[in-house]
Parts: C-alpha cells; structure tokens; sequence
C-alpha cells in the first residue's frame, strides 16, 4: 500500500507516503499548486504552527495519501459503491439512495477538493467503512448489527481525518479515537429516534414490530445498543493500533533519511 | 452569542438554599417513613448540590452561581421525581431527561474547551462544538439507557426493586428524544455562558499550582 520510499524532501514533513500538501505543494500541476497556495495564505498561520512541532502528531492528515496502487484498489471500492447506488436507484429504496449517496460524497471530498485522482483514503480503512453496503448492495445478503455500526466508526473517522484536513480543526490521535467512539454510540441513538418518528408518523415498523407492549420491542433496542457499544469500543481499539502502526512506520522512514 | 436570562446572585443564593431545604425535608421524611428510596436519592441529590461550594472552598475556583443553580436544579427535579411526580406528572420524566441531559452537555462542553486552551496541538472551532455536544449527550445516553436497562435486568433476576426503570419503548425512544432538547439548547446558549467558566477553571489551578510550587 502506498508508496513508502522516502524522499529527501519527506524529511520535514509527514508526507514519507508521499501524501499531498497543500503547504509544501506535493503535487507538481502548476494549477493545482497555484490553488493550493491562496489556501495556504487563507489559512493563517495556525496551520504552520501546526506543521511545525506536529510531524509526528499528524498523523490524521497523514491517513490521506497518493500512491498509484492504493487509488486503484479505492477507486474499484468507488465503483462498487456506484454500482450499488444504481441497483438501489433502479428498486427507489431512498433510505437506501440516502446513505449510499451520503457516503459517496465523504469518501470523493478529497480527490474532488485537492483535483487529483491519487488522493484517495487509504484502501484499508474504505474496505472498513464501506464492507456492509457492499456486502448488502452486492450479494444481497443482510449483515449483523456490529458489523453494521463497526463500518459507522469507519466512516466517522474517515469524516474525522476530513474536518482535520479541511478545516481549521486540530484533533491528535487519543482525541480522535474517543471522539470516533462517542460519534458511533451517538449514531445510534439519531438512528432510534429517526427509525421511532417514522413508526409513529408513516407507520413503518422500523422498531415497534415485535409486540404492542413495547417492552420486547425495548429488549431488542437495548440489545442493538449494547452492540453498537462493543462494536464502538472495538473500533477505537483497532483505530489506535492503526494509528500506532501508521505512526512507527512514519517515524521509521524518518529515521532513515536523517541519516542518509 | 445569546444569554439566557438569569437572576441576580442573591436570588440565586436564595434559590440553592430552598432547594437543600426541600432536600433536607425529604431526606427526614424517608427516615420518619422508612423509605429507603427516598433516603437515598434525597442523600445523594444533597450531596451533588454541595460540590460546587466544596469546589470552590477546597479548590479555590470559583463557580458561576448560576452554575450551581442549574446543578442543584436537575438532581432536585429528579428527587422530586422518584418522590412521586415521575408517577403523577406524565411529562416530569421528560423535563429531568432535559434538565440532565444539559448538565451531561455541559460537563462534555468545559471537559472539551478545557483540552483545547490546554493543548496546543488540539484546535476545536466553535462549529465543532456544536456538533461535539450533541455527540457526547446522546453517547452518555445510550450508555444511560444501557445501565438502566441493566438495573432491570438484574431486578427482575434477583427481585430487588432499583431505583431506576425502563418503561417500554417509547419511554426509552422519548428520554432520548429529550436528551437530544437539553443538548441542544446547551449547544445554543453554552458557548456564551459556558467558555468563561472553564476559562476561570483552569486559571485558579494554574493559580494554585504556582502557590504550592
């Protein structure tokens, strides 16, 4: 994955994968360049500041990066994702058309925001995130519930990394990760009282269909929230190990051309 | 930035007072009744209304009346709640899921402006921050739907009456539902109340660091 050979001009930034930059200007389109510098000026100097004691700490800008092979690999992710929109487009599921659209749109920001079809989110975490609409979009068939809410931590960290890159948000790793924890058990709780209204207002039976009481109908909410709780700790768990991973191999290519 | 209307710090004061005072009654009336229930919710609710003297007594940071009011408030509401209105008043169960959910809210709000002014690698916008306490309320209450849920569990396992209850779906989806009011009227109003408060916070700690240094 990736391009992990460094260069010498990697050695004071966090780009060793060769991720694009606005700043230092990773990317040789003279237009793009031109662009990317009025940002640079438009966003002050907290970025700067930022850059400068942070080569290790950013590694949530980090996540982005432009290798030929991990484009390829998310670019067929992409498509997949488009060939399920066109199925749920064709049986009109707008629940459906809704979050596959949705999470269109996160995961082509930062091709379409930096015009290079190399900046894609690495394939890793976008296999992560978009595994239950492919699996259902795809094969039909249904996955569970942890499954389910471990690919909505996916996507909160990738929206995370997003609001790291676009605006003049800061967050390090540790914050991240709780604040992916805290957005997946927050989701389910939109998800309820989404799913609750429409019962009440179209007269679905998103969650009151086991009895009239509502007590079995609580048991099953409850059961869904206990997994969305572990599949929420799950993935802080694993995000930190990534992160981790990320970050040893980032300060290793340092290391190596320091001393070169 | 909008403010919310509040009172002078007398009245304020006077309010607190008041509040301990029922608490206090109450607190006789579970002993005189031998109500176990009350004793502990009225004990545990006075204990919540004093921390912010204690705070500002032992720790020396001084905490906006207001502040105190609005904590001594929720668990007061809540005291009066499982004293009978819950039972009685069809939407008091609604207002102590707001007035909690608020305080939830704020604590996530001071916690998370407290780690930005600390930390210079951390910048949290003021947009964030709405969305930030919306995600912490309604993370703690599905953590708190959890727990009550599992008070039942276990009453019904080992049929000690709990404190606390679910009461079917639509109670559960509707604490939810007003959770979400409370967070997010914290999320309107906060940043003008709250962003002085944690600011005085962290000053006296730095205050009474350099002291005992």
């Amino acid at each position: 994955m990736g391009n992990d050979t460094p260069r010498p001009r990697d050695a004071t930034g966090g780009e060793s994968d060769g991720a694009p930059d606005p700043e230092t200007g990773g990317d040789p389109d003279p237009e793009s360049r031109s662009r990317s510098d009025s940002e640079s000026r438009s966003r002050s100097d907290s970025e700067s500041r930022s850059r400068s004691d942070s080569d290790r700490e950013d590694l949530l800008a980090e996540l982005f990066r432009s290798g030929g092979v991990n484009a390829v690999v998310a670019w067929s992710l992409v498509g997949a994702l488009g060939v399920v929109l066109g199925g749920s487009l064709l049986e009109f599921d707008r629940l459906w058309i809704l979050f596959v659209a949705a999470i269109g749109v996160i995961v082509l920001l930062p091709p379409v925001a930096y015009r290079d079809w190399r900046t894609m989110l690495p394939w890793e975490v976008l296999v992560f995130a978009l595994s239950p609409v492919l699996v259902r979009g795809l094969f039909g068939g249904e996955i569970g519930t942890f499954a389910y809410y471990l690919s909505v931590a996916g996507l909160a960290l990738v929206v995370t990394v997003e609001l790291h890159m676009f605006t003049r948000m800061r967050m390090t790793h540790w914050f991240a990760v709780v604040f992916v924890v805290m957005t997946t058990l927050a989701s389910a709780a939109a998800w309820a009282i989404v799913r609750w209204s429409a019962d009440r207002l179209l007269g679905t039976e998103f969650l009151s269909a086991p009895g009239p009481t509502g007590g079995d109908a609580n048991a099953a909410l409850m059961t869904e929230f206990v997994w969305v709780t572990l599949a929420g700790i799950a993935a802080g768990l694993l995000f930190d190990t990534y992160f981790k991973r990320r970050g040893r191999r980032l300060g290793r290519s340092i290391q190596r051309v320091i001393q070169r | 930035m909008i403010r919310l209307p509040r009172p002078s710090v007398r009245n304020q004061r006077r309010l607190t007072r008041g509040i301990q005072l029922v608490l206090v009654g109450l607190l006789g009336y579970g002993v005189v009744a031998g109500e176990p229930k009350a004793i502990t919710n009225a004990a545990i609710s006075l204990l919540i209304t004093a921390t912010p003297a204690i705070f500002e007594r032992n720790y020396r940071i001084p905490i906006d009346p207001w502040l105190g009011l609005w904590i001594t408030l929720a668990v007061f509401l809540h005291t009066m709640g499982s004293a009978g209105l819950y039972a009685e008043i069809g939407w008091w169960d609604h207002l102590t899921h707001a007035m909690s959910a608020s305080l939830v809210a704020g604590v996530g709000y001071t916690f998370a402006r407290a780690v930005d002014l600390h930390s210079d690698r951390i910048c949290l916008p003021r947009q964030f921050f709405f969305v930030y306490v919306l995600v912490v309320v309604l993370s703690f209450a599905v953590v708190w739907e959890l727990f009550e849920f599992g008070l039942d569990v276990a009453a019904d396992a080992t049929g000690i009456s709990m404190p606390l209850a679910q009461h079917g779906l639509d109670d559960t989806v509707r604490d939810l539902v007003f959770n979400a009011l409370g967070a997010l009227t914290v999320a309107v109003f906060g940043q003008a109340h709250l962003s002085g408060a944690t600011e005085r916070g962290l000053k006296a700690l730095r205050e009474r660091r350099g002291r005992e240094r």
